[in-house]
């Protein structure tokens, strides 16, 4: 197919097939078809199963009932996040967890570690390849080469066969649209794409890269580890207090989420929009009265938006929509404005 | 202001070509390789650069480009119209994607530069 190859922690990935632009359009109007296979797959199962993982992450596990999926933070003692991940309940005391590339070998180890004495298992699958069909017609795509996929909920995951091939299909993505993700070992999942790619190609299916997929996570201020989230940054800095299920007992870093969350945030993440200058790029220095306040830790050109964006985390009394800064990159100056998150919203479509 | 022919400009190794009456533009396989160009930043008219100094920007989606001045020189008119709508850059780079104007300070400077031909050779004998 072509396109533009990266490394990504040890994946070559496609950044690109056509523009950035015109994959970004495809999936925010028809549809678009991404490889995934660079995250990790990490299976949890056994009687202890939920409780463990009950006691690993944020959110509550028993929201994800049997074929649901929930998405979760796993952080260290601190409250600092050591990934962000989804949780899916594929099958009586088993769990899926899609895990981020550059935190694999972190969180297996996490995992294990925390997994001692305890009646589970933790498998990662090494031959797990994934990819995600997403865009409004990307469920009518899906339908046609298994038509029981488009009775998936929101956020379910079933396994389903398309011909002779078994694969995991799940309704999420990371997109802001409509869409399902797929999960089966690379083999499979080679006859998926292709039947995909197939069924696809009368209703304006595009092969979609790294790039798209970053700018459209950025247009609805969906996180990326490494950028808005690490293991200095916790969950309520980041804006994400709802991936925080208080009612559901305790797990690691909740006493000091809890700490923080009484002291109340000295810092938070914030959406802006470039005014003048440029686009604001990842470590661009924020400046509010001459003085260095804040780290861009994503920014963009949106083009749902025809405009630049980003996220930058700053002193909590900055993080106010209207709030005007100026930002520094190398030796250029740009203004800003915060704005509401997320930038782009799905337009609602008029009732009939 | 018509398109430039190629064959007319210099090139150089960062990919900006200069023509003969000292307009400045990025050369096509640039514009290829950056793809969508969504922002361009142009010098003030007046600025003096000497050649090899950065004197404009062109921002793709995902990254930032530095444009030198291919010669030395004063800028004497700057296009407008790539700042308004930066996919000139994409669709016309020797014609409306021009970027400025610059008014040589030694026309010697450019015989340095490559010809259209060399330059092709230049980007297809290595990845630039």
């Amino acid at each position: 197919m072509g396109g533009k190859i990266v490394d990504f922690h040890g994946w070559e990935l496609p950044v690109q097939f056509t523009t950035i632009t015109q994959e970004h359009t495809a999936v925010r109007e028809k549809a678009g078809l991404f490889d995934i296979s660079h995250m990790g797959q990490v299976f949890v199962w056994g009687p202890d199963a939920e409780p463990f993982l009950q006691g690993l992450v944020t959110n509550d596990v028993r929201r994800a009932t049997l074929g649901k999926g929930v998405y979760a933070h796993l952080l260290n003692e601190k409250g600092g996040v050591i990934d962000d991940i989804f949780i899916y309940h594929v099958e009586e005391q088993k769990y899926l967890l899609i895990v981020n590339a550059s935190r694999r070998v972190e969180d297996v180890a996490w995992i294990q570690k925390h997994a001692a004495g305890k009646n589970v298992a933790v498998v990662e699958a090494t031959v797990g390849a994934a990819i995600a069909l997403q865009g409004p017609e990307a469920i009518a795509i899906a339908a046609r080469v298994c038509p029981s996929i488009a009775d998936l909920p929101r956020f379910g995951i079933a396994e389903f066969s398309i011909g002779e091939t078994k694969t995991l299909v799940a309704r999420t993505g990371y997109t802001g649209e409509d869409g399902v993700e797929f999960f089966a070992p690379a083999p499979h999942l080679t006859v998926v794409f292709d039947a995909l790619v197939a069924a696809g190609a009368s209703r304006g299916l595009s092969p979609a890269g790294l790039g798209a997929r970053d700018t459209l996570r950025t247009e609805v201020a969906y996180p990326l580890y490494g950028n808005e989230l690490d293991e200095d940054h916790t969950p309520l800095e980041a804006g994400l207090a709802w991936v925080v299920r208080w009612d559901k007992g305790d797990f690691i870093g909740r006493a000091a989420l809890e700490k923080q969350k009484n002291a109340g945030l000295a810092r938070k993440l914030v959406g802006f929009r470039i005014e003048a200058g440029g686009i604001a790029r990842h470590g661009a220095t924020v400046v509010v009265d001459g003085k260095d306040v804040g780290v861009v830790t994503s920014g963009t050109y949106a083009p749902s938006l025809s405009a630049a964006i980003g996220l930058a985390y700053v002193p909590a009394a900055l993080a106010t929509v209207g709030q005007k800064f100026q930002i520094r990159q190398g030796t250029r100056e740009m203004s800003a404005i915060a704005v509401k998150l997320p930038f782009y919203a799905k337009p609602v479509p008029a009732k009939a | 202001m018509s398109d430039k022919n190629p064959n007319d400009c210099r090139f150089t190794k960062s990919h900006e070509w200069v023509a003969v009456d000292g307009t400045v533009g990025l050369s096509d396989h640039a514009q290829k390789e950056i793809t969508d160009v969504v922002f361009v930043e142009l010098p003030k008219v007046g600025k003096e650069f000497k050649a090899g100094e950065a004197a404009a920007v062109v921002e793709s989606v995902k990254a930032a480009f530095d444009i030198y001045a291919p010669v030395s020189g004063k800028v004497t008119k700057v296009n407008n119209d790539v700042v308004k709508n930066p996919a000139l850059v994409n669709q016309s780079p020797y014609g409306t994607g021009w970027l400025f104007h610059i008014e040589k300070a030694n026309a010697a400077e450019e015989n340095a530069l490559m010809n259209h031909g060399d330059y092709q050779k230049f980007v297809s004998t290595d990845e630039h």
